[in-house]
């Protein structure tokens, strides 16, 4: 009987192993075990609970962009106006409390200014028709612009120290888990279980690989359109929140070209371009790849034209494998 | 609908054409005038400021103060115009302003290599240009148009001298003090600021050990001035003691954040350039690492350029060739004297 116990133990052991081997992620991990050990040698300081600290602070205002873009990419779309967004929202946010706004009613605010956003792109793709490309490029013009209009083109200093408390609060008193690390974590947990378990998941994953067959199936186009746009501002809006309570000021120039640092990450974790493939879990991973490899870079004190070469050849990378993949998916 | 559609492109091309037509008669009075600066009556006036990062407080406040100094001085308009960094949008926003007709054209070019091209386009157009902030240059360095702007490197090495005389007098020139220069090796204008601060501190301390002086770049914002410094603090832990020194404000208040995260901003330094965001952690009652900064006044660059163009164009004064803006250094307790307004 225990000889039987052991064996059923050893063979769904071999069973998962053999899952993840098979799996697009086995790559990743292994790129980012490699990253993590090379730079781990060169530099003695790189695998420590310090910098992980820092690695993770460092995505996690890119991470939540990356669940966002992720979701889109999934559906088919993409969004060039979150980093507009997080700078909008970061402003509003510091002008709001100056205001005399209360903490919690200035995040409540914030987060329906980022969900109005969403449901602008939304509106102008699904009603209008016009390309997602274009829509949320005006939208990014847009929302800088009213950045910089609201603020005067000047940072705003936050003083409301219940707010501050959200770049740096422990959860649980545990030294790594500060909010703005423990709030991506806990997104990319939410989100990667909706896509993976749950219909709406599913829907997403119909939509962008084939819109015709969705609509033909009674799922509504309009409606998933509108929830992942929404989503995305919603995200972003946050993601702006948090940056400043970290930085203490809200800045209109802040988060430039951070939609593309998601969309890099979302692609590097085997997210498609094309639409209708992807994970949660491997954006995850995606992430985890570029902050490892942009933090060795700095730690490496690699010379910064350097490390512009560095990053484009490792995007060229992420996007051949992408290539590659979905080749053999087509075999 | 799409009659409706129709009838609103037909309107829009209308007055986009009937505009045009205005406008290439403007110019046409302006460009035979602009070769007769004394004959210009003052209210025929247009300036044009094509500035590199119109997005930046610096360049926003400059673009003001220059504004309201020209409509001061009798001046029609100020055209405001931003040229991202890029420099086929300042190509475009120049040839723009001659084709508007302005009467002057003050500029910052994203890139000094267009110098050439830009002094060719004005004088072909016969239009007066200053050059702000950065000045254009031939290719031995040599200035081919008067220049109003800041003196990058003797604003640095102001930094340096206040960093190594705040180490000195604060015993902070030990083996665990390290200096991190947060630079911009992406933005020419920025380099000479990196140089000068690391040679007045090597002035300051010649047998400063090279391998405790640390270099991260991170081109401008502070969420990126937060993760370098946050790797470099991290990379290098023998190091409790830092001196910071950046290429900007946002540099600096984002090193001081990761100071913070750290728990070494207790005993660090350190030092900005700008003023505008250095005000509002001087305002903090709780006080913060971030002791310093190098206020580079962007009003009197505004004003003097805005100035020195109306002269020439109501006048015919001749423009002053180079006129460099002094950095003066301040702290939480002579911000508010030195910035005045500006403070607030």
């Amino acid at each position: 009987m225990p000889t039987e116990t052991v064996e059923k133990k050893d063979s769904k052991f071999n069973l998962d192993i053999k899952k993840i081997m098979k799996s697009g992620n086995i790559g990743l991990i292994i790129a980012i075990f490699a990253i993590v050990l090379v730079f781990s040698i060169l530099n003695t300081n790189y695998f420590t609970s310090r910098n992980l600290i820092n690695i993770l602070t460092s995505a996690s205002l890119t991470g939540l962009i990356c669940v966002g873009e992720s979701l889109l990419l999934i559906g088919g779309y993409m969004d060039l106006s979150p980093g507009s967004t997080a700078a909008f929202a970061g402003v509003a946010a510091a002008l709001l409390m100056k205001a005399g706004y209360s903490a919690p009613i200035t995040v409540l605010i914030v987060i329906l200014v980022g969900a109005l956003v969403g449901c602008c792109n939304a509106f102008f793709i699904t009603q209008l028709k016009i390309n997602a490309f274009i829509t949320t490029l005006a939208l990014q013009s847009i929302l800088r612009g009213f950045a910089f209009i609201i603020s005067n083109g000047e940072g705003v200093l936050i003083t409301n120290s219940a707010f501050l408390k959200i770049g740096t609060f422990k959860i649980f008193g545990v030294p790594f888990l500060t909010f703005p690390i423990f709030f991506m974590l806990l997104i990319f947990i939410v989100f990667g279980i909706t896509l993976k378990k749950t219909r709406f998941g599913r829907e997403i994953y119909v939509v962008g690989g084939n819109p015709t067959a969705a609509r033909l199936s009674g799922i509504s186009l309009k409606k998933t359109t509108y929830i992942l746009f929404i989503i995305m501002g919603v995200l972003a809006a946050v993601g702006g929140m948090i940056l400043v309570a970290r930085m203490n000021t809200g800045q209109p120039q802040a988060c430039s070209g951070l939609e593309f640092d998601g969309i890099t990450a979302a692609i590097l974790g085997g997210v498609a371009l094309s639409g209708g493939i992807g994970s949660i879990s491997g954006a995850f991973i995606g992430l985890l790849i570029l902050q490892c490899f942009n933090n060795g870079l700095i730690m490496l004190n690699v010379q910064s034209f350097w490390q512009n070469v560095a990053k484009g050849t490792l995007l060229l990378l992420a996007l051949s494998f992408d290539y590659l993949r979905s080749r053999r998916r087509v075999k | 609908m799409k009659k409706v559609l129709a009838l609103l492109m037909s309107l829009v091309i209308t007055v986009v054409a009937l505009s045009g037509c205005g406008t290439a008669k403007d110019a046409s009075d302006s460009k035979s005038n602009a070769g007769s600066a004394k004959e210009s009556p003052k209210k025929d006036i247009v300036l044009a400021g094509i500035y590199k990062a119109g997005d930046q407080q610096w360049f926003i406040g400059e673009g003001a103060a220059a504004k309201d100094k020209a409509i001061k001085m009798g001046a029609k308009d100020f055209m405001f115009i931003d040229a991202k960094m890029n420099p086929d949008t300042y190509l475009q926003a120049l040839d723009n302003a001659i084709a508007q007709g302005v009467s002057g054209i003050l500029v910052c070019v994203p890139d000094q290599k267009l110098s050439a091209v830009t002094m060719e386009k004005a004088k072909a157009a016969n239009i007066p240009v200053i050059a702000v902030d950065d000045p254009l240059m031939d290719k031995d360095g040599k200035f081919i148009a008067p220049y109003v702007g800041i003196d990058a490197l003797a604003i640095g090495k102001a930094c340096g001298d206040w960093a190594a005389k705040y180490a000195k007098d604060n015993n902070m020139t030990g083996e665990d003090v390290g200096v991190l220069l947060l630079t911009a090796d992406q933005i020419s204008s920025c380099v000479p600021r990196t140089e000068g601060q690391k040679e007045r501190w090597l002035a300051a301390f010649p047998d400063w050990p090279a391998d405790r002086i640390f270099r991260a770049d991170y081109n401008g914002p502070q969420e990126k001035a937060f993760d370098v410094s946050s790797a470099t603090f991290t990379a290098n832990p023998k190091i409790k003691k830092w001196v910071v020194m950046a290429i900007n404000d946002e540099g600096a208040a984002g090193a001081t954040r990761a100071l913070e995260q750290a728990g070494l901003d207790k005993d660090a330094v350190v030092i900005g350039i700008g003023g505008y965001l250095a005000k509002l952690e001087f305002a903090k009652s709780e006080g913060s690492a971030f002791k310093a900064t190098a206020f580079i006044n962007y009003v009197d660059i505004g004003e003097y350029s805005a100035e020195n163009m109306m002269n020439y164009l109501v006048n015919g004064t001749e423009i002053p060739a180079d006129r460099r803006t002094p950095a003066v250094m301040i702290t939480k307790e002579n911000y508010k004297e030195i910035m005045k307004d500006q403070a607030n």
